[in-house]
């Protein structure tokens, strides 16, 4: 149940829409792929299920390479992003087709076990077209799980529900990966999609992983100013070095060159009348938060604070700050 | 436009609608239909045939088109040109006796296969423009989710790429057989050799009325009226034995990646394009072209120049210019009103349809028993003018307006559609009429779609056959009477050079009028 992908390589048209990427994945690991579009995340997904094909690389499922097999032989599990349930066939039917494909003779008994496991079992005749969303994103989920998979494959899938299910979904999805050990590849551009459910997630640039590491990693040290927007709001500044020392809002660091790119978090930023002196432009009322209006060391930036503006003088402390050379 | 719109559903109902109820009371002489049994026999055959030729040609070619759409007009050549000038190329090309293939296989075009050969190249488009739209719009990803499943392409194609597409197949095949079933021109030149000649009911009705007026109207209205159901009933049967018509729910296309190899792909269309296009445009060419085996424009000076054929380009070329603009302004307004959403508008929008789902030798009969000379006292004096003409091209270009309206009511309809109606409502806010918004607003706009639907409708009638036979006096005969004639009695090298013309006019304004 692991999975080794080396240099993968795939050109179309002159450009290079993988340019070497290396991934690893442990059994029962959730690696989760993100980048912005055009960075390759979904084109790694597509040629490990083979359904791209690849100018070179090794794709390692289980300790065997699957380079140049078709989708059907590499025992994968794929949910994707349209979900893609067959609209002329039932709910029930299109989870036990897989197995059907394999000859298992309780092909039906065992759809039927996967929907109730995904709550689904009273609707188990419905037609795709007489499901909500949600329920035929867990048809998809149950489907591509039908027969045991080594990998699960998720495109985007918590992109097409609204706020509500997509927590419910998400639940549900990880119980389902940890109850199975399951390794899973995820691609998101979704932070919340990638935060909230990878153990590890790669960051992909123009066809090259340009970071991996925790979830906690890539949001308090991203690799790029560029990997830090995937994951979250950033503010980022050009601050000269004075003194070798970089200096933003009372936060100091050694530096040796002339001037450095500093990004940091807004929640990084603390409100303090003894940090460094700020003016405040305006408050604007946003229910339980406010959202203000700064200058400081003249500098202008936003920043949202619970409950109702400061009164008095006005200083901001950062506590931590990440430079980008 | 509410009065014009009630104006032209007047003109449909007198002119549609009565002759076709009109055939009701005149039906009869079930003895002698009763005996039409071979030509019954025949027309299901041929039609048969034609549906399973049609059929998995259509599937590869849509699945080909749907690989690369950018090909679709070169597939599209087969159902552009005439039936009637294929079958003159294909009767060069396998006359038993005398045919250009005869060398490599015995052929022999005579007959139900040959019809059903001709009829089913010509309609393979219609099932491929189906196939390549239901292809397009079906999301790859659940032929993918099969593979992953565990699927080979094979079984993929098998069990979720064919039953996604049988709606557009059954759909299209109703269409196939329905026409196949309504096609005149085809059987009539195949039909036709007298030691064993192949009667099929449209051939039947139009020799029926040959017997006389009055002995052969019955049993042609018999025939017709059996015609109009099977052509109906047909689609229903083939839904039904298909096991439902279905739906294609739940696709969302994303990327287009229709199944299978691209080598393939273009090798199929390549064939069909050489055998239904290529081969039968060399068969027209060459006898064109040549004269006792030399190259030779004799037979092109002879026919252009020849005072028949001038007479009937003259006469085909007004009333199909009439046609034309008569269809395309009350086909524009139909279209419009309904794409707003005026119930009237769409109904006649839906009523138009009877113009081509009606055989044209049942229309056409049904045009001539409710407008002959004995019904001029029925009906009120305001028609009797309409009825002296009807010995000249009046009533055929009546029965060409009814064939063609659906064709502008569907290419103006996609093109007011296009347009917001927004766009008429803030000419409306700025003062302009409700005549003067459309005007001078959404007429622009559209005004490539009315240029388009005008051509297709003027080549369309110029080259039409069927209601020609049965309407076009020998008065006033027209090109597609005359170049049947020129086919069926002794002279196929001038109806090849009016074939090639009929063809390159037809071709010309589907290329022009076809780009949107």
């Amino acid at each position: 149940m692991s999975l080794r992908l080396r240099g993968l390589r795939r050109n179309v048209g002159g450009v290079q829409i993988l340019d070497g990427v290396d991934l690893d994945a442990g059994p029962g690991e959730v690696l989760a792929l993100l980048g912005p579009s055009g960075s390759g995340k979904t084109s790694t997904l597509r040629a490990l299920a083979g359904l791209d094909p690849l100018d070179a690389g090794l794709v390692d499922i289980d300790g065997v390479d699957h380079l140049r097999s078709p989708p059907e032989a590499r025992g994968l599990g794929m949910v994707f992003q349209t979900w893609a349930l067959w609209p002329h066939r039932s709910a029930l039917e299109n989870v036990a087709w897989p197995l059907r494909l394999r000859r298992d003779p309780r092909a039906a008994e065992k759809a039927r076990a996967l929907l109730d496991r995904v709550q689904l079992g009273a609707l188990a005749d419905r037609m795709p077209h007489q499901l909500s969303g949600g329920q035929q994103q867990r048809v998809a989920l149950a489907r591509a799980l039908a027969p045991d998979p080594r990998v699960l494959l998720l495109d985007e899938p918590l992109s097409s529900l609204d706020a509500g299910l997509r927590e419910q979904m998400r639940a549900l999805l990880l119980e389902l990966i940890r109850e199975r050990r399951l390794t899973t590849v995820l691609v998101s551009h979704d932070p919340d999609e990638a935060l909230g459910m990878a153990d590890t997630i790669a960051v992909l640039d123009k066809g090259k992983v340009v970071q991996v590491g925790s979830p906690t990693d890539i949001y308090r040290s991203p690799a790029s100013e560029a990997a830090a927007r995937l994951l979250g709001p950033l503010l980022a500044y050009d601050v000269a070095a004075e003194g070798g020392e970089l200096r933003l809002f009372g936060w100091r660091a050694p530096f040796a060159g002339p001037r450095a790119r500093v990004g940091l978090r807004p929640e990084w930023l603390a409100l303090d009348p003894a940090g460094a002196p700020a003016e405040l432009l305006e408050a604007a009322f946003r229910g339980a938060r406010t959202r203000l209006r700064l200058r400081c060391e003249g500098r202008e930036l936003e920043l949202d604070r619970e409950g109702p503006a400061p009164a008095g003088p006005v200083g901001l402390r950062l506590g931590r700050a990440v430079v980008w050379g | 436009m509410k009065a014009l719109l009630w104006a032209v559903a007047a003109l449909l109902l007198v002119f549609g609608g009565l002759p076709l109820l009109r055939l009701l009371p005149e039906a009869g002489a079930v003895d002698a239909a009763l005996a039409e049994g071979p030509a019954l026999a025949n027309s299901l055959a041929v039609a048969g045939g034609a549906l399973l030729l049609a059929g998995p040609v259509g599937l590869g070619l849509g699945a080909a088109l749907a690989r690369a759409p950018a090909a679709t007009p070169l597939a599209l050549l087969p159902y552009v040109t005439p039936p009637y000038v294929s079958t003159i190329a294909w009767i060069t090309l396998a006359n038993p006796t005398t045919g250009w293939l005869r060398a490599l296989a015995p052929v022999d075009v005579y007959g139900r296969a040959g019809m059903a050969w001709v009829l089913g190249l010509h309609l393979a488009p219609v099932v491929a423009l189906a196939v390549r739209d239901a292809l397009r719009g079906m999301d790859p990803a659940l032929i993918e989710a099969a593979r992953l499943a565990g699927a080979g392409p094979a079984r993929a194609f098998s069990s979720v790429t064919l039953p996604l597409l049988r709606p557009a197949l059954v759909g299209a095949g109703g269409v196939v057989f329905g026409a196949a079933l309504a096609s005149y021109g085809v059987p009539a030149m195949l039909g036709a050799p007298a030691e064993h000649p192949v009667p099929v009911l449209t051939t039947r009705v139009v020799e029926a009325l040959d017997l006389g007026w009055t002995r052969g109207r019955p049993l042609a209205t018999t025939l017709a009226l059996a015609l109009m159901l099977l052509g109906a009933g047909a689609p229903l049967l083939l839904a039904k034995l298909a096991g439902g018509a279905g739906s294609t729910a739940g696709a969302r296309a994303v990327r287009p990646a229709p199944p299978g190899p691209a080598g393939a792909a273009w090798a199929g269309l390549g064939l069909y394009v050489g055998v239904a296009s290529v081969l039968p445009l060399i068969a027209l060419l060459v006898p064109s072209f040549t004269d006792g085996g030399q190259p030779s424009l004799a037979h092109w000076t002879r026919v252009l120049g020849d005072p028949r054929v001038l007479d009937a380009g003259g006469r085909s070329a007004a009333l199909a210019a009439l046609v034309a603009t008569a269809t395309a302004a009350a086909g524009g307004l139909v279209a419009w009103a309904a794409a707003r959403g005026d119930t009237l508008g769409q109904r006649l929008a839906r009523a138009g349809r009877l113009g081509v789902a009606v055989p044209g030798s049942v229309l056409g009969l049904g045009l001539l028993i409710a407008f002959s000379q004995e019904l001029r006292l029925i009906i009120a004096e305001r028609l009797t003018l309409t009825l002296a003409l009807a010995d000249g091209a009046a009533l055929l270009g009546v029965a060409w307006c009814l064939r063609f309206l659906p064709l502008p009511v569907d290419l103006l309809g996609a093109a007011v559609r296009a347009v917001h109606p927004s766009l008429e409502e803030a000419a409306r806010l700025a003062g302009a009429g409700a005549a003067r918004a459309v005007a001078s607003v959404t007429l622009p706009l559209t005004a490539r779609a009315v240029a388009s639907a005008w051509l297709l409708v003027f080549v369309g009638a110029a080259c039409e056959v069927t209601l020609s036979t049965l309407l076009a006096g020998p008065k006033a005969p027209v090109v597609g009477t005359l170049l049947f004639q020129l086919q069926t009695y002794g002279d196929p090298r001038a109806a090849s050079v009016l074939g090639v013309v009929a063809s390159a006019l037809l071709v010309g304004a589907v290329a022009l009028g076809g780009r949107r």
